[in-house]
């Protein structure tokens, strides 16, 4: 290490000739640094580099505007998939608020069935105070439901029924009538007997069942009655 | 996309097929292009109506009428519609050959109705027509006010709706679902593990097997109900009426107490095994437990 440092030492020129040769390489570098790129002969480089430079240090951006010259499908096939899906959408929108109203409805109707008991009027025998609603025929019946005074569903889709079969009627045949007529009456008096049992029993779940299903019995019956072609 | 290409794709999703359309036809006898699983339509007021399958896509229209009565036909691939519903006299006769797995949909007034062959969904209406099915529809839908209806055999789901029309239905083993106010109701030969059955005052009759899974409920006023039981049923068979007689006549039927329900109107009986779930609700409508 001592030897290296000593040979070193004793290859160093001497102060004058180190200073002449500082102020030479001085004067030079200046010199090239004043110089343009043209003035360097062979110095300048052979194009400017500053631009792929700038691309790697900054984010790409894409030209605006810019379109796929190669599609996979069509465009009408893409419209028409967004259209089908926009179709599916909707119609599954439209069922399901369909539904949801339609239980909801359906859960109003079962609210305000009136339960089978000995005390309900005759529906026949309700006082109806007829109007039109959206040009359809709606038949408030006074028969209430006794616990908590709405119309009764049977009764209020009855009379409503009903209603409509006698505007109906001239234009059934008469074979017609009567069979509707006689299956009615068979019905009425199923009614009535079970009533009158219910009346003696009115914790019979038996008999609240047949007198339910024998009145959704004629409310089918004459919702059959109603949408009969004319001239039947 | 251009506006035209709207147009265009607009009317091929609205209009699945050409429409051809002839109004006031007093005959015609074509066979067109139809898709096996195409819809033939027929309104008929009075005069006959006939359904028949074949192994072809195609349909043959037969109709003939009488009197001043006139059709219109709607024919499409997809869709042939008859429609005779203005016919306000004489009658029309109309045959259809449709592929076996057709839909089929019939609105009579009075025009008998009969269908052979159908093994796709039937749909059938008349006010005073009988309906007479033969063979296997997937699933078929009948109401009458006062035609007679029988449907005989098939695996599909059956569900028949009369005011006062009989009904039978023969060796069905689909779900069965039959409603009456006045009619008779007779399910014969059966292999059904669903049956349903409403009525008011019209006669039931069950002349079958009993699926061992099988759930099968009857609901009557005062229409007397059968059960015809083969020996080696094996069933739960409970009955509730308010004054209906009740009798077991079938050998394997034991009375079994009901210790929820009244004496006078609760019944348990159980067949063999006990299997199968029988449910006979009535109000004075008798009950009666034989053996076929």
């Amino acid at each position: 290490m001592m030897n290296r440092a000593n040979r070193a030492s004793d290859d160093r020129p001497d102060d004058a000739t180190h200073d002449a040769t500082s102020n030479a390489v001085g004067d030079a570098l200046l010199a090239y640094f004043d110089a343009t790129p043209d003035e360097r002969d062979g110095e300048a480089p052979s194009h400017d580099l500053w631009p792929a430079i700038e691309s790697r240090l900054s984010p790409a951006v894409l030209p605006f505007g810019a379109r796929r010259t190669t599609r996979r499908f069509p465009a009408w096939t893409s419209l028409l998939l967004a259209a089908s899906v926009l179709v599916a959408a909707t119609a599954g929108v439209t069922y399901t608020a369909t539904m949801y109203r339609a239980r909801a409805a359906q859960q109003r109707e079962m609210a305000s069935v009136t339960p089978p008991t000995a005390s309900v009027a005759d529906p026949d025998a309700g006082t109806m105070n007829a109007m039109t609603r959206g040009g359809i025929p709606v038949v408030e019946v006074a028969n209430r439901n006794p616990q908590d005074g709405s119309p009764d569903v049977y009764d209020r889709e009855i009379a409503s029924l009903q209603e409509t079969l006698r505007d109906k009627r001239s234009q059934l045949k008469p074979e017609t009538v009567q069979t509707i007529e006689d299956n009615l009456k068979i019905i009425d008096d199923a009614i009535r007997n079970t009533r009158a049992a219910l009346a003696k029993d009115p914790a019979s779940k038996l008999l609240a069942k047949q007198l339910e299903r024998t009145r959704a019995k004629k409310v089918a019956l004459l919702r059959t009655a109603a949408l009969l072609p004319a001239s039947a | 996309m251009t506006i035209s290409r709207w147009i265009v794709l607009s009317v091929c999703l609205v209009i699945p097929g050409v429409t051809r359309a002839q109004d006031g036809l007093s005959k015609i006898d074509t066979t067109l292009a139809f898709e096996k699983n195409g819809t033939a339509e027929l309104v008929v007021v009075a005069g006959s109506v006939r359904v028949t399958t074949w192994d072809r896509s195609a349909i043959r229209v037969h109709v003939t009428t009488t009197g001043t009565a006139r059709f219109d036909l709607d024919a499409s691939r997809a869709r042939v519609t008859v429609d005779g519903a203005r016919a306000e006299s004489g009658t029309v006769i109309c045959e259809m050959t449709v592929p076996a797995a057709a839909r089929v949909r019939v609105n009579s007034t009075a025009a008998p109705v009969t269908m052979t062959g159908v093994t796709g969904l039937a749909d059938l209406q008349t006010v005073t027509g009988a309906i007479d099915v033969t063979g296997t529809p997937q699933r078929i839908e009948i109401e009458t006010v006062s035609g007679k209806v029988r449907v005989a055999g098939g695996p599909g789901d059956v569900h028949v709706s009369s005011v006062s029309g009989n009904m039978d239905v023969e060796a069905a083993t689909g779900a069965v679902n039959l409603e009456s106010v006045s009619g008779s109701i007779r399910v014969l030969n059966a292999r059904t593990a669903r049956l349903n059955v409403t009525t008011v005052s019209g006669a039931v009759t069950y002349d079958g097997n009993l699926d061992p899974h099988g759930r099968y409920d009857i609901e009557s006023h005062s229409g007397a109900v059968t059960l015809a039981l083969p020996d080696k049923t094996a069933a739960s068979i409970g009955v509730e009426t308010f004054s209906g007689q009740v009798r077991a006549s079938h050998p394997g039927a034991v009375r079994r107490a009901e210790a929820s329900a009244t004496e006078h109107t609760s019944y348990r009986y159980v067949v063999g095994g006990g299997d199968a779930k029988v449910n006979v609700d009535t109000f004075s409508g008798r009950v009666e437990i034989t053996a076929r």
